[in-house]
């Protein structure tokens, strides 16, 4: 990420120019575009685009909302119950499946790899806050229609509608939970193993989520595979297309690639410390602690 | 699926057409650029310090106390720190912190299990409250057709017994017309008062339901 590459192309197109100085450069026309100054001339000055007169001119308006002493609007409709609790309800980015083809298009994420939130982060697709009460991402069906890819993707929910789409072109989609100290570390990950913690295991979703995880219709991670299996037949049925045989796929082992109900990352089982810097991983020999993090 | 082309001392990398959207794949077609790959994302570099962490010298007075303590985070780590290699073992975390996070989980995050049973129970019961309620619901309505039947029932009898009534009072007020001459209410006070007795037996008569008109005795009212 940070180590210095090898000198290339650029380094020796440099050498053979002449000495560059402030003197020989200049911006890209049409890319700096002059700012307006204002109490300058016969256009930015006199009054200086602020009006004639009154607050405006004199900077003496009132605070947003007021409507001249009467009642404004914000304060005579009454209140209901709409944003009680607001502040403890999951929420989850949406990620249409036109952006995520966009993702694709451009290089940001890679289809030959199980699409993570760790990759749509690191492709910057999405913007994830743990703070703001945000539990994941959503998938959602719009540009279902242009959708092309192949990949094998685990998302937070999905719609029907972006589940057939994934399907119908021979990917797989599941949904998986992560309590928000494991959401944290997946969005970041190096700041995290910076840290020198071991890898935390991931928390079983809260009982009133466990429902909507265990229902092979949403994709479950904690479904029953046959059911999933079934599930996808009959969407396809519902949909109208037919479902292709990952199995005769030649990127079945990819396709297949699923984490476990306690793992964050792949390839990084709970419990380990990565140490970036000396490219090591430290497991833990202790039984109690094996069997914790096992458990 | 990624092959390599060398092709005029650089390597580029040949992605097949699978996974790019249909515009992108007729523009690449078009443009016979499917030897290039298309524009990749390159962000910028993050500039870590990887090579060089900073391990705080235990010995040094200058070094703050929070510093020197155990378990502290960021580059004097079990990873990185003066106890690389040393706590591998329980990797960074004492026995005692171990048992205090076994029983915060068993505590606040009960297994798979034990969930499903409590939502099956949860379950179990709102279903139980709902069929209560339904055949309550049930065994009222069954018994509704005979509650209406009975109501009409009742009705009807005091219905007939009313207007049963209605006709006896008028047959009784007719025939005492007829044996005083006028209405009852309509005799004046002194005579009434002369008839009191009388009428008080008649009222009882009245009140038995026989008939105001004697049969056998003499009653001695005058006519008018």
């Amino acid at each position: 990420m940070s180590f210095p590459k090898k000198p290339g192309k650029a380094l020796d197109i440099l050498k053979n120019l002449p000495r560059i100085t402030l003197a020989n450069l200049r911006p890209e026309p049409g890319s700096i575009k002059a700012d307006k100054r204002l109490g300058r001339g016969q256009h930015g000055g006199n009054r200086s685009g602020r009006g004639h007169k009154g607050q405006r001119q004199r900077g003496n308006r009132p605070r947003l909302g007021f409507e001249g002493g009467h009642t404004p609007f914000y304060l005579s409709i009454p209140k209901y119950g709409y944003n009680e609790g607001h502040s403890l309800r999951p929420q989850y980015q949406p990620l249409s499946l036109k952006r995520l083809q966009y993702l694709i298009d451009l290089g940001r994420v890679d289809p030959s790899q199980p699409i993570d939130l760790t990759q749509l982060v690191n492709g910057r697709g999405i913007t994830i806050q743990p703070l703001k009460r945000d539990y994941g991402v959503q998938l959602v069906d719009e540009g279902a229609d242009i959708f092309a890819a192949k990949i094998n993707i685990e998302v937070q929910r999905a719609s029907e509608g972006a589940i057939a789409a994934i399907e119908r072109n021979g990917g797989v989609i599941t949904t998986g939970f992560y309590d928000p100290i494991s959401l944290g570390i997946l969005i970041k990950p190096v700041p995290f193993f910076l840290r020198g913690q071991p890898i935390p295991k991931r928390m079983l979703p809260g009982q009133d989520m466990v429902p909507f995880y265990t229902d092979a219709e949403n994709r479950g991670y904690l479904a029953d595979p046959e059911k999933i299996q079934q599930a996808r037949l009959a969407l396809a049925q519902k949909y109208g297309y037919i479902l292709p045989d990952i199995s005769k796929d030649e990127l079945y082992h990819m396709l297949a690639m699923r984490k476990d109900v306690r793992q964050i990352f792949f390839g990084l089982a709970p419990g380990w410390v990565v140490n970036m810097s000396e490219k090591k991983i430290l497991k833990p020999t202790d039984e109690k602690l094996l069997k914790y993090y096992r458990s | 699926m990624a092959a390599s082309i060398v092709c005029g001392g650089h390597r580029c990398f040949f992605r097949s057409l699978n996974g790019i959207s249909g515009s992108k794949r007729s523009f690449l077609q078009t443009h016979r650029l499917c030897c290039c790959r298309p524009a990749s994302y390159n962000p910028k570099p993050l500039r870590l310090k990887l090579r060089e962490p900073y391990i705080p010298d235990r010995s040094s007075e200058k070094t703050p106390d929070w510093q020197k303590r155990l378990g502290m985070t960021g580059s004097c780590s079990v990873a990185t720190g003066p106890l690389r290699g040393s706590n591998q073992r329980l990797c960074g975390r004492t026995m005692r912190q171990l048992e205090r996070i076994i029983e915060e989980e068993n505590q606040w995050h009960p297994p798979l299990e034990v969930k499903l049973k409590n939502l099956r129970e949860m379950e179990r019961q709102d279903t139980e409250k709902r069929l209560a309620k339904e055949n309550l619901i049930a065994a009222n309505m069954a018994k509704m057709p005979k509650m209406i039947a009975d109501w009409r029932k009742e009705k009807l009898q005091t219905k007939t017994k009313m207007s049963e009534e209605k006709a006896r009072r008028s047959k009784l007020l007719a025939e005492a017309r007829e044996s005083l001459g006028v209405a009852p209410h309509q005799l004046p006070v002194a005579h009434v008062v002369e008839l009191l007795p009388r009428l008080l037996g008649l009222a009882a008569v009245f009140k038995e339901g026989n008939s105001l008109v004697p049969q056998e005795e003499d009653t001695g009212h005058r006519k008018r």
